[in-house]
């Protein structure tokens, strides 16, 4: 059964709906079967039912009740054409059923639109800048862009495109005064015009309207009266709301025209505000996420170790901002020192929890007389199964005989080691190139071996270092490194901070893109 | 970062310019995942135009190493200057990839 009602809103504006059920719920969701977006009226506010071939009214809501002709109902109250309902600050006229036929009179929903001029329109513009503010979230604030619209301009269907970041305008948001809410179909000649050049459109006739001649899209549905205006802010059109209706029903006039460029505009400011809004929240996910990252890197790092009769070592890890993935661990068991440094190719938590595995990895395989390239190949199959995300991680790890300053290592894909001594000043021990751990999970890893003499030192690092940059472009490089690491006091500690502080100096307060890490060992 | 595409007697060749790294490699790898979606599965990647690749660029170079692999294609790689063959080098890769030591090269082997 239909039943048409006159909706007056507090602020003097005049609606008015033809309703279409026989259960309705009536208030300010935009699910509503009745929506009356006014901040005074309840979310489900009151039922309206078809008994007997009649409407009724029920009350939804213990704390904000309706009134019938200015009295509180208790159950279930019939209506009769006449009859004002009050709710919140709003009233609800009863007029009795539709005139039939497709020949209906237009109705004339918005006063304000037509002839109380300027100051109606205001008033209008004004609640719909306010209404606009409480929206939180993106889609809430189209819905709600598309209720002002439909409460002020009465149309039979809206939608409201924007444009992806792919460039191209897709419908975000669709209404419609009866029935569910469903694609709405909009002409691209239409969308091209009013978002492509900026430029509002009211069309009154699609069949004879030249900017549609030939869009199918519309004539299918009957002739019908169109009105469109693009979301426009200071970079260009967002998008655009369209509204339609069949011409018999309701057509739109150059007034209506006006005031819906006037709330698109107000709806463009908020659209991009809350998007900007949206944006700063995943940013801040995002970092939040990196924090959790940080924070698990720090905590894997080994405390430092007190200088031993044989061996001193001390580490740094200087991390970047945003990108993070670095690794160094120590110990000292059964005679043997063991060493790593890492580097995980990859940033955040995935690259974090990444890093604990191959800790947790290497502390679990290298022990006793294990074998460094056996552990390179357990390490390696266990990160390299299952894959699918293509992380990899380059290591120089290994462990030295305390009593004979023996060292063997495998190089997974990593920089080369140097070996600071009095006799040869900086070299690269000759260690076999090994791949990335986690890329090929039978390889088959190969160890180098050489002797640190008493009062040499073995300094591993990440390519943090030597691809430091300043703020000319210009890369630390390997030279710097090697000349760094030359010039630097011997013990470890002084070291690793010395040749840090160059690389800072050097970097001269351009943003450090990667993690920094440097490991040295010393025999005493 | 930028890139362009041409089609040789069924390979595609890939020309990405600039620096691959953290920022950019996300956008090479989108674009070889298009290639590999639409069937590509020839693939030469032109690095005459590349600066410098992180180890977020090898992720990628390794993501299309893989799917070379399982979809039975080929993959060959030219034109890198010093800085990037030797981050190549570096992380034990070079063994890895075809690399070719000219475009013809590299054709020739994408079309075997």
């Amino acid at each position: 059964m239909t039943l048409r009602v006159r909706i007056e809103f507090a602020e003097g504006a005049l609606e008015e709906r033809v309703l279409e059920g026989d259960n309705l719920v009536v208030g300010r969701l935009s699910t509503a079967g009745l929506v009356i977006a006014h901040p005074s009226v309840s979310r489900h506010h009151a039922r309206l039912s078809v008994q007997d071939n009649a409407w009724w009214i029920q009350s939804l809501s213990a704390t904000n009740p309706t009134l019938l002709n200015d009295t509180a109902i208790g159950g279930l109250e019939r209506l009769v054409p006449g009859d004002v309902l009050k709710m919140g600050s709003c009233a609800v006229h009863v007029l009795g059923a539709p005139v039939p036929g497709p020949s209906a009179p237009p109705s004339a929903p918005v006063q304000a639109a037509g002839d109380e001029g300027q100051s109606a329109r205001l008033g209008i513009l004004n609640e719909v800048h306010r209404a606009l503010a409480t929206a939180i979230s993106l889609p809430q604030l189209l819905d709600l862009i598309l209720e002002r619209c439909f409460s002020v301009l009465a149309p039979e269907e809206g939608v409201v495109l924007l444009r992806t970041p792919a460039g191209s305008l897709e419908p975000v948001a669709t209404r419609r005064r009866i029935g569910p809410p469903g694609p709405v179909h909009v002409s691209r000649r239409l969308i091209d015009e009013v978002a492509g050049k900026g430029k509002p459109a009211l069309v009154m006739d699609a069949a004879l309207d030249e900017r549609l001649a030939g869009s199918e899209s519309i004539i299918v549905s009957g002739v019908r009266s169109v009105v469109a205006a693009p979301l426009i802010d200071g970079d260009g059109a967002l998008g655009l709301i369209v509204l339609s209706s069949r011409a018999g029903v309701r057509k739109f006039t150059e007034h209506d025209l006006d005031l819906l460029v006037s709330m698109a505009s107000a709806a463009a400011l908020r659209v991009r505000n809350v998007a900007l809004a949206e944006e700063a929240a995943e940013r801040r996910v995002l970092e939040h996420e990196l924090a959790i990252a940080h924070d698990i890197q720090m905590s894997m790092l080994p405390k430092p170790m007190p200088d031993q009769p044989a061996v001193s070592v001390a580490a740094t890890l200087k991390p970047a901002r945003s990108v993070g993935g670095d690794l160094y661990d120590y110990w000292v068991a059964d005679d043997r020192l063991w060493f790593i440094v890492a580097d995980v190719a990859g940033k955040g938590v995935g690259a974090a929890l990444y890093m604990a595995v191959v800790k947790a990895l290497f502390r679990a395989c290298a022990h006793g007389d294990a074998r460094v390239a056996d552990v390179a190949a357990r390490i390696n199959r266990e990160i390299a199964r299952d894959n699918d995300s293509m992380l990899f991680v380059t290591a120089m790890f290994g462990t030295m005989t305390l009593a004979t300053g023996d060292v063997t290592m495998v190089d997974a894909g990593h920089n080369p080691a140097v070996v600071r001594s009095q006799a040869t000043g900086v070299h690269h021990p000759v260690i076999p190139k090994s791949v990335a751990l986690g890329v090929v999970e039978d390889f088959v890893f190969s160890g180098g071996r050489f002797q640190l003499p008493p009062g040499a030192t073995l300094v591993l690092y990440t390519d943090g270092a030597t691809d430091a940059r300043n703020t000319a472009g210009d890369t630390f490089g390997a030279d710097r490194l090697m000349a760094a690491i030359r010039k630097a006091e011997t013990a470890p500690a002084s070291l690793v901070d010395s040749v840090a502080a160059v690389i800072q100096a050097f970097e001269s307060g351009a943003p450090q893109e990667d993690d920094i890490t440097l490991l040295a060992i010393k025999r005493r | 970062m930028t890139i362009s595409d041409a089609h040789e007697g069924g390979v595609i060749v890939v020309s990405p310019r600039g620096r691959v790294d953290s920022t950019t490699s996300a956008t090479l790898d989108r674009h070889l995942q298009g290639l590999a979606a639409a069937g590509q599965t020839r693939v030469v990647v032109d690095f005459t135009g590349v600066d410098y690749i992180s180890s977020a660029g090898l992720r990628v170079m390794l993501a299309l190493a893989k799917r070379g692999r399982d979809q039975k294609g080929r993959v060959a790689l030219f034109g890198m200057n010093d800085s990037v063959r030797q981050v190549f080098e570096l992380a034990g890769f070079v063994a890895l990839f075809t690399i070719a030591p000219t475009r013809d090269e590299a054709l020739h082997a994408a079309m075997a």
